[in-house]
């Protein structure tokens, strides 16, 4: 009889550490012997031709060893994940304030910042390009001039387009229009541990870097790649990691702790505060959204349009595949038979975007949902009922959006907050309900084969799973452990999984894409069941030779295809539905989320404990890009220099009540059915809580955050709030506003419809 | 660079006196991790708005970012160290029960910061007393938890 280890709550193994204090971070690391301290000095205007770096007064601050420029690099002093456009130290031109143009090596921290600040730059600063239509003008200048263009202008990172029917016919016969206009902000991670590492040469001349990442083999390749160095001589070592959410899937201070290491032959540290981490990492991708969607008279989707245009800052990084990802998650889960997406991902001065949870799919999920829910309210239906006739067909191929996950995720989640009422409303707070679904893609996509290894040693004490799956936090340690026992029928605490090590573990890829648990699972699945397999061969555990054996098995996703080639673009899906429960001051337009109902189909639950934490944590994040969280940015330069400054949700400001509900419809392809949920989780919240808000006050804010300022004005556009009536006092508990008030009150996508 | 002269302090860590010559610029949160190697208290802001480097002078929460070392001058200090006696607090072991942590870098100061809730309080007054320590993995909503279930202050 197999043990049940997945499925069970365990606690993670990691957790004692954590509460103790004893787990280490980079910046928590002894700081070996002779160490010496790394400060990047950074572009002081986002866009300028750079005519000379010198140390100017530097080298003459004691204990100022090195001041590196571009010169020192060697190698390509290139990176970037998608295609490598980023110097490593900037050469004749910068593109954002996050540049690194010199480094400055020193005996200690302090005299390290000191020679920063008298590091000499000749520079002619330029016109910042900041806003991405500008960016596409025919006057606009060519940021990256040597990069063959993809696009009707140059500063075109990438051009995607879907076409599927004929929408334009169809949406000009469409008995209902549904038009509106999207926008969305920078997104700062603000994860709690800002970057930090350090690098060393050990005896063979190998450099070890320890530092908190992603993907440690990809920060390899594109390190190697930049300094000029054989792969074989670069190793990581990760540490605990301070959050990641995406942040930390570029490269940030790595490569240029290892070329400090390299050029002094002496370990190096560097840990950045939190005003460098703001300024140091990529943010979520602003986009402009433009819906058009056509329907018939029951709300059965008939033709979607959409245009999308994305600001990708000075480097490409992974805009190319947020973009697509956009493309491809534009229509939400819903069968919609005639579409027609086009996307533009741009180059300007501003702060570089990468990825973050949800890759691009946040955006359009709240744009197409801001349409499903008006649709609704056309109608006069159910928000719940419009998705349910739009269902899309049943599965052709494994992996695909299933039809009966996805109702299951809307019925579960309606009747759980449906339990509850809304408060009626009292003084200025008006109480409303808003739903919303959506669907992400599991893994990498588009014609990447998304694999990873892991190499499994079973001995008659138990098993080491090797496998270089990044702990960012999720908990994916314990659901390998946990997937390792349960295939070799093992306690799951004589499982040990080890990742930190790029010499020991192999790679699994990265942390991103909700693809450790479903690509990485089934490596360490497929490794165990060989381990198993050979057991049983030998006759039994207590066959097994002293040192057990070893088993290395490779696991490859389904194969996908381009966006733009016939065929599936993506191989597993995760879904889920959320209901909000908001109260806003009509006065001052500030918005409270009182109660968050998610129903997330996980394929299967591998720990309930690790689901309710991606549950709760999605969406307090999605809360916060929802209504609260700020990254201000004039002229390229960011105003939002501290945490405080981002404004990310408080104890205080989270919704005092989270609801999560599995659902689980296996995925064929995943481990044990199991799929990836770390995206997904935030992806319905956003668009949830603003159909809370116009269930409250008739107004749509289309613009996120819905910061009282938004509400306010869409308040006033939406006609006068109507202070007196208390709209969700109705009789049937209903939480879809009135037809007739509807009526009066046009919203834009209305008027033009 | 001129020489400055440093600043002898006494103060007792998690039971133990030290004597210290410190510069006076020193934080207490860098005596702690950089002079005592005492790194479970993190350091996520350094400007005291997220609450990790949260530490118990003289049993009261503050953040360790904002006091300059020679301020803990004849004080004691608890550190998330120091809170073991025989294995873990029923507040740590809360935080595991109710997988209140996930990256772990805001752990230690969340249970320094919930060591001083009363016993008895309601949700409200722990998310209150929780705001000034920010959690961007769990939602609060497991440290919430946590903290109901251990029964505050011990």
């Amino acid at each position: 009889m197999a043990r049940q280890a997945v499925g069970s709550g365990l606690q993670r193994t990691d957790g004692p550490a954590k509460v103790r204090g004893a787990a280490r971070y980079p910046q928590d690391l002894p700081v070996p012997e002779g160490c010496l301290y790394a400060v990047a000095v950074r572009a002081p205007v986002p866009h300028a031709r750079v005519h000379g770096i010198r140390p100017g007064g530097a080298l003459s601050v004691p204990g100022v060893r090195r001041v590196l420029t571009w010169r020192d690099v060697r190698g390509s002093n290139r990176y970037g994940l998608m295609e490598p456009d980023q110097p490593v130290l900037a050469e004749d031109r910068v593109l954002t304030v996050s540049d690194v143009v010199a480094l400055v090596v020193a005996d200690s921290e302090r005299s390290a910042r000191e020679g920063a600040r008298r590091v000499r730059l000749d520079l002619t600063p330029l016109p910042a390009l900041t806003d991405p239509a500008r960016a596409c003008e025919p006057s606009a200048p060519v940021l990256h001039p040597e990069r063959p263009a993809v696009g009707p202008h140059p500063n075109v990172v990438a051009v995607e387009e879907v076409r599927q029917g004929d929408p334009e016919r169809v949406l000009a016969q469409a008995s209902i229009v549904i038009e509106g206009d999207y926008e969305t902000g920078w997104v700062e991670h603000a994860f709690l541990g800002p970057e930090a590492g350090i690098a060393a040469a050990d005896g063979s001349g190998r450099l070890t870097l320890w530092v908190a990442t992603q993907w440690p083999e990809e920060d390899l390749r594109q390190a190697a790649r930049a300094l000029g160095e054989p792969l074989e001589r670069l190793r990581i070592v990760q540490t605990a990691i301070g959050g990641a959410f995406g942040g930390r899937e570029d490269v940030s201070l790595q490569i240029l702790l290892l070329l400090a290491a390299r050029e002094t032959g002496a370990p190096v540290r560097m840990v950045w505060d939190r005003e460098e981490s703001i300024r140091g990492h990529g943010k979520r991708h602003p986009f402009r959204m433009r819906y058009r969607l056509g329907a018939d008279r029951d709300g059965r989707l008939l033709a979607v349009e959409a245009d999308l245009l994305a600001d990708a800052g000075g480097y490409a990084s992974t805009s190319a595949a947020v973009l697509a990802n956009a493309v491809s998650h534009a229509t939400g889960p819903y069968a919609v038979a005639h579409v027609l997406v086009r996307g533009r991902a741009v180059y300007t001065n501003n702060p570089v975007t990468c990825a973050f949870r949800g890759f691009g799919v946040n955006q359009v999920t709240f744009a197409m949902e801001q349409q499903m829910n008006r649709l609704a309210e056309r109608l006069g239906l159910h928000p719940a009922e419009v998705r349910r006739r739009n269902l899309p067909p049943t599965a052709q191929e494994p992996g695909a959006v299933d039809p009966q996950g996805l109702r299951e995720t809307l019925d579960r989640a309606v009747e759980r907050a449906e339990a509850a009422a809304l408060p009626p409303s009292r003084g200025p707070w008006r109480y409303g309900r808003g739903l919303a679904s959506a669907v992400k893609n599991v893994g990498y996509s588009f014609g990447f084969d998304d694999h990873a290894t892991a190499r499994v040693t079973l001995t008659q004490d138990g098993a080491v799973v090797r496998t270089g799956a990044a702990e960012v936090g999720q908990g994916v340690e314990m659901v390998l452990a946990q997937i390792a026992a349960q295939t070799l029928d093992l306690p799951p605490e004589r499982v040990r999984v080890e990742w930190q090590d790029t010499a020991a573990a192999p790679e699994a890829g990265s942390t991103s894409a909700s693809h450790q648990t479903f690509v990485t699972g089934n490596a360490v699945r497929l490794a165990c069941l060989r381990a198993r397999r050979t057991v049983e061969d030998l006759g039994g555990v207590d066959r097994l030779p002293p040192g057990g054996i070893t088993v290395i098995e490779t696991y490859h996703a389904p194969k996908t295809v381009p966006l733009r080639q016939r065929g599936r673009t993506h191989y597993a899906y995760s879904w889920s539905t959320c209901v909000a429960d908001v109260a806003v001051d009509v006065e001052t337009g500030r918005v409270r989320v009182l109660r968050l109902v998610e129903a997330v189909d996980a394929g299967r639950v591998i720990n309930p404990l690790l689901f309710a934490g991606q549950v709760e944590g999605g969406a307090v994040m999605a809360q916060g890009y929802a209504i609260q969280e700020r990254f201000e940015v004039r002229d390229g330069v960011p105003l939002t220099r501290s945490l405080g400054a981002c404004n990310i949700p408080t104890a205080v400001d989270a919704a005092p009540v989270i609801e999560t509900l599995a659902v689980e419809t296996p995925d064929p392809n995943g481990p044990y059915g199991a799929r990836g949920i770390g995206e997904v989780t935030m992806l319905p919240v956003v668009p949830a809580i603003t159909a809370a808000i116009h269930a409250a006050t008739g107004a749509w804010v289309d613009r996120i955050p819905a910061t009282p300022e938004r509400v306010l004005a869409a308040l006033e556009s939406s006609g006068a709030p109507d202070l007196g009536a208390a709209p969700n006092d109705r009789p049937d508990g209903s939480w879809i506003r009135h037809q007739a008030r509807t009526a009066q009150q046009e919203h834009p996508g209305g008027r033009r419809g | 660079m001129a020489e400055i002269d440093g600043v002898m302090l006494t103060v007792a860590v998690n039971g133990r006196a030290h004597r210290l010559d410190v510069v006076p610029w020193l934080t207490a949160a860098e005596l702690l991790r950089d002079v005592l190697g005492l790194t479970g208290t993190k350091v996520g802001c350094g400007v005291g708005e997220c609450g990790a480097c949260t530490v118990l002078v003289d049993g009261e929460p503050l953040l360790s970012c904002l006091l300059l070392a020679p301020e803990l001058d004849g004080a004691t200090v608890t550190t998330v160290e120091g809170l073991e006696r025989d294995g873990l607090l029923p507040l740590q072991q809360a935080f595991l029960d109710e997988a209140a942590t996930q990256c772990g870098f805001c752990t230690p100061g969340m249970i320094m910061a919930a060591l001083s809730i009363p016993t008895g309080a309601s949700d409200v007054t722990v998310r209150e007393a929780l705001a000034g320590n920010l959690c961007r993995c769990t939602g609060y909503a497991g440290v919430v938890r946590a903290v109901l279930a251990a029964g505050g202050n011990p």
